[in-house]
């Protein structure tokens, strides 16, 4: 067991929880596309895992750590070393190249000459090693995901949680960008996929669905 | 479009007050720091119309009288009267006198160093067996003492048996078979040649006993009527100063020889010495004698130090001898040879030897003035040449004209304390300032002239005789110098420095050197005189209220233009950050159909409402300013002026703003380019460096002026400070600066918070982005401050180097300066950054709790 969400509840202020009770189990290299339409808590979700959100009740799990209970430097520790983000509109930092932004995470916390070998070697995995001194500007909206893929791998995180990663891209860069997202599941990595195309699903194990303040698992079928 | 309005007031409630506060905060500094700077013209002006005029305008003298030291430093030394050459003749004097513009024109002439009547000091008791006295004199510069004179006598005898012993030539006219009886010292004082009138009308003192053909006689001019030697003499008529006295001491001594009358007797014959030799002072044999019974031993001895101060007055008019009393006291000699028959000589023997002196010889040395010592006159030191003229009347060096002086002295004149003079005139020759000396352990000393001729410091004029006089002492030209008051003229305003200017331009014209002394103030300056140190003198300072209103008006002008630039800053940063926020609004109402026409009204129309409440609140804020200072109503004309022009201004502003956001909608991410830097801080500063620009510019500005500003305040107070006048106006103009330099640094202050706060509300998104991907707080803060750090250093170096060229420019960069503005960089640095390390923190706090 990777992920153990209990009874978790998220509301923000006085307006009526948009996540009550939910409760989610998520095992080691599972693949969890996550459904629903806008406002039913996908983002949520993400967020109470990825230590960026604290549930008003209920706990969360990972491998054994409940996140409440972290410290804010655990907390930063945890999102730096557990968990890759990807993002829709890829949060790239424009003044910074590619290779850049793959290193950034890690920048403070390692050796330069490690992390830029290390993002080399990601952003090969990702098909951009062409691209290392380019800038963001300079991409395709599929390129810039791959480099936003590349970033989130740099500190070798065991769970990836992507917000619509496909959302801004054109068919091919999707299919590119799944295919990539296929091959690191492969490898043993935790995904939660965020999507509102349901084609998306299959690339998954597990699908779940949001709404009405719950959450609902379907069948693998 | 009223719902609208109110929507937008509503919406934006805690910018609009910010808004207001910042509007209410400039509606409210601008007129009060445009009234300071009135304030500041109108008290200098006043004090300078005021108290700019002394008692005359123009110092007119001869072209050759300027010494290369006065025109490279502009002032002109008080004691200068002490040396003149003269250069201007009689009839020059009269031309410029007769001028219509002239009321005054008051002529002087130095004649001189002269005596005059020399009297006798007796020492009681009186000798009633063979004793020795001895009298010697000492005089003072106010630092060290000197001996000039030593005079003995011995008295060989008891009572009634031949007058005492004596060697010296000075003593034969004292001795006295039954008293001990001295010559008091020959003094050398100060004469100057006036004319009676003018020096009367610029004075008001009453010359009248010394006016040319009407003299009054004195003692001389009546006892030598008919004398042989004298017959050719010129007699010069002397009125000399009252209360001014000589620095004088004596020290009286006696003792009673160990031997009896026979006994001397003895040695007298002894010495093969008659009773013809013996008051022969010259002779070998009686010189012996004299030496064998001074060094005889003496008993009953008793000696005085004696001050003398505040009795002897210079050319003793009064003839008036003194007496040293058994118990040390000193007497008038009149009151005490009433009761018996002590009698003081009267002696006018030098009266026809006098000295001509020259200009103290000032030297200009990297670290100052310095005067050196030319020689020394009965052991004292000189600081000027001296010519020796005359002879004595007993003397055996008499030539045909060697007694054709004779000074008379007359009576007296008075000039009442001198008084703290504003504007100074140089030549004034009646009330000097003090020349100071201050010793080790701080104590200030006043110097005094030594009674000697040739002394540093200048005595006044302690004797006047009349301008005719002085033809016979100097010639034709005898005239130094003319004070020369303008006609018709009260106040030194502009109008009457064109007139002073004007008249001095006609005399100019007769080839005589003017200064204009209206205006002038005095200065103290260090000079080093050899053999006393370090001593303080007063310098007239030529043009002294120009330099300081120069001075002021220049400090005020950069004190405007900075409060002007701050000011424009805070307006200008104000209405960007308020069109800023409004931006999206205004993209959505055109993409809704709004014309450009009606978008511009809805803004302008909310712009006018925040203005209304502003006007109201600063107009409280001013009225009750007034009456909590009681500060003049000129204050809210200023405010209503103020009013008018800011609203126009911010309207035409904010009409801009809209216009631009209508047509050319701001995109903070466009014109944003990489540069390709190694370092990453400095790589975000590059591609942040639009946002950066506005506060970078800001931040030199600031850092330049806060510097410069106070320093050249500083410096305007240090140099005007250095005159009487200026150190007035000074102290008069209060606190009207610093509360303008006060308000410049608070809205120059807010400006960079708005600024440096709004640049990191745009990087909010960046700042998430860091948080996302796990990076610690501090991490964020560091690479933050590191970046902030950077260019707000690079900011204050290049405004704090902007500063120190500017101040080079218009004063001396000195030790003291350089480290403030050192000192002012790192000050300014330090808050930058804590305010920098404030906002930074509660950016990050904001999405890190």
């Amino acid at each position: 067991m990777m992920i153990q969400i209990a009874e978790a509840r998220i509301s923000y202020g006085d307006s009526p929880a948009i996540l009550k009770d939910v409760n989610l189990t998520v095992n080691k290299n599972d693949w969890i596309t996550i459904l629903g339409v806008s406002g039913t808590g996908k983002t949520s979700l993400l967020n109470i895992i990825g230590g960026l959100l604290r549930p008003t009740a209920g706990e969360v799990e990972v491998e054994g750590r409940n996140l409440q209970a972290l410290t804010r430097e655990e907390m930063q520790e945890y999102r730096r070393n557990k968990i890759g983000f990807v993002y829709q509109d890829f949060k790239l930092f424009d003044q910074y190249t590619v290779l850049e932004n793959v290193m950034l995470p890690q920048l403070p916390y390692d050796s330069h000459k490690k992390l830029e070998k290390q993002a080399i070697q990601l952003l090969e995995q990702v098909g951009l090693s062409h691209r290392l001194s380019h800038l963001p500007a300079e991409l395709s909206g599929g390129e810039k995901q791959r480099v936003a893929i590349a970033r989130a791998l740099i500190g070798c995180p065991e769970i990836l949680l992507c917000d619509e990663p496909t959302g801004n891209l054109d068919n091919e860069s999707t299919k590119t960008v799944m295919r990539i997202l296929q091959e690191l599941h492969k490898g043993g990595l935790t995904i939660l996929l965020i999507t509102h195309d349901n084609s998306l699903a299959s690339y998954g194990n597990r699908i779940v669905t949001t709404g009405d303040g719950t959450i609902v698992e379907l069948d693998g079928e | 479009m009223k719902q609208l309005l109110k929507g937008n007031l509503r919406y934006f409630k805690r910018t609009n007050s910010l808004f207001i506060a910042a509007f209410v905060l400039i509606f409210s500094v601008t007129p009060i720091a445009l009234y300071s700077i009135a304030n500041l013209s109108h008290s200098i002006h006043a004090d300078i119309v005021q108290h700019s005029r002394g008692s005359y305008d123009l110092l007119v003298r001869p072209p050759e009288a300027i010494t290369t030291l006065e025109e490279e430093i502009g002032m002109v030394p008080e004691n200068y009267i002490g040396g003149g050459q003269g250069g201007i003749s009689l009839n020059q004097w009269k031309s410029i006198k007769n001028n219509i513009h002239t009321e005054i024109a008051a002529p002087i002439a130095s004649l001189g160093y002269f005596t005059g009547l020399n009297t006798t000091l007796g020492v009681l008791p009186s000798p009633k067996v063979p004793s020795v006295y001895e009298v010697e004199y000492v005089t003072s510069d106010g630092v060290n003492e000197y001996t000039t004179d030593t005079y003995r006598q011995i008295f060989m005898h008891s009572a009634e048996r031949g007058l005492p012993l004596v060697t010296q030539v000075e003593m034969l006219s004292y001795i006295h078979p039954l008293h001990a009886l001295f010559p008091l010292p020959i003094t050398y004082n100060l004469l100057v040649g006036i004319d009676p009138e003018e020096e009367e009308k610029l004075t008001g003192i009453d010359f009248a006993s010394i006016q040319f053909g009407k003299e009054a006689e004195g003692i001389i001019r009546k006892n030598t009527a008919g004398h042989e030697k004298l017959k050719d003499a010129q007699i010069v008529p002397v009125l000399q100063l009252r209360d001014d006295t000589i620095s004088l001491e004596a020290k009286v001594s006696s003792g009673e020889l160990a031997y009896s009358p026979q006994e001397i007797q003895k040695l007298v014959e002894e010495h093969g010495l008659d009773e013809q030799q013996l008051i022969d002072f010259e002779n070998p044999g009686t010189r012996k004698l004299f030496e064998r019974l001074l060094r005889s031993p003496v008993t009953n001895e008793f000696s005085h130090d004696l001050s003398l101060l505040g009795y002897l007055q210079p050319f003793n008019a009064e003839a008036k001898g003194l007496v040293v009393m058994e118990d040390g006291e000193v007497e008038d000699m009149d009151t005490y040879s009433d009761t018996t028959s002590y009698a003081s000589s009267v002696n006018w023997n030098s009266s026809t030897k006098y000295y001509k002196a020259g200009p103290v010889p000032y030297k200009r040395t990297s670290d100052g003035l310095q005067v050196t010592q030319v020689g020394t006159e009965h052991g004292v030191p000189i600081y000027r040449s001296l010519e020796e003229k005359g002879t004595t009347i007993t003397s055996d060096d008499q030539t045909a004209d060697s007694l054709s002086i004779l000074t008379d002295p007359v009576g007296y004149y008075e000039t009442g304390k001198t008084k703290e003079r504003l504007a100074a005139s140089p030549l004034g020759i009646y009330q000097l300032e003090p020349v100071t000396y201050k010793e080790t352990d701080g104590v200030m000393k006043t110097l005094t002239p030594t009674y000697t001729p040739g002394s540093f410091v200048t005595a006044p004029a302690e004797g006047v005789t009349n301008i005719e006089s002085s033809r016979l002492v100097k010639g034709d030209t005898p005239i130094d110098a003319i004070r020369v008051k303008v006609a018709d003229i009260t106040d030194y305003t502009p109008s009457a420095a064109q007139k002073i200017e004007d008249v001095a331009n006609e005399i100019r014209g007769m080839g005589l050197h003017v200064d204009v002394i209206a205006g002038s103030s005095l200065q103290t300056l260090d000079v080093d005189v050899e053999g006393l140190g370090v001593v303080q003198e007063s310098w007239t300072s030529l043009g002294a209220s120009g330099k300081i209103v120069n001075q002021w008006n220049a400090t005020t002008l950069v004190l405007a233009i900075m409060f002007a630039i701050v000011a424009f800053l805070f307006l200008m940063n104000r209405i960007r950050l308020w069109s800023g926020e409004r931006q999206q609004s205004v993209q959505l109402l055109k993409l809704l159909g709004w014309t450009s026409k009606d978008i511009r009204k809805l803004y302008m129309k909310e712009m006018n409402r925040l203005l209304m409440i502003v006007v109201a609140v600063s107009s409280v804020f001013i009225i009750t300013f007034i009456y909590a200072n009681e500060v003049s109503f000129r204050l809210a004309v200023y405010q209503v002026l103020i009013v008018v022009v800011l609203v126009l201004l911010i309207i035409g502003f904010t009409c801009g703003q809209v216009q631009r956001l209508l047509h050319n909608p701001e995109n903070t991410k466009k014109g944003r380019k990489v540069t390709r830097s190694r370092s990453l801080v400095v790589r975000n500063i590059l591609y942040y460096r639009k946002s950066i620009t506005a506060t970078f510019i800001q931040l030199i500005i600031v850092s330049s002026l806060a510097s410069f500003v106070y320093l050249s305040l500083n410096e305007s107070v240090m140099q005007t400070n250095a005159t009487v006048l200026g150190k007035y106006v000074n102290a008069e103009i209060g606190n009207w600066n610093k509360l303008l330099l006060a308000a410049t640094y608070i809205m120059a202050f807010i400006t960079l918070l708005e600024n440096m706060s709004r640049m990191l509300q745009e990087r909010s998104q960046e700042l998430e982005s860091l948080k996302q991907i796990g990076w610690k707080f501090k991490d964020i803060q560091r690479t933050f401050l590191k970046e902030l750090s950077i260019w707000t250093g690079t900011s204050v170096v290049c405004g704090s180097v902007l500063s120190g060229l500017l101040f080079a420019t218009f004063y001396p960069i000195t030790g003291t300066n350089a480290l403030f503005l050192l000192l002012t960089s790192v000050a300014l640095f330090s808050l930058i950054i804590a305010q920098c390390y404030i906002l930074v923190n509660y950016r990050i706090r904001k999405i890190m709790p």
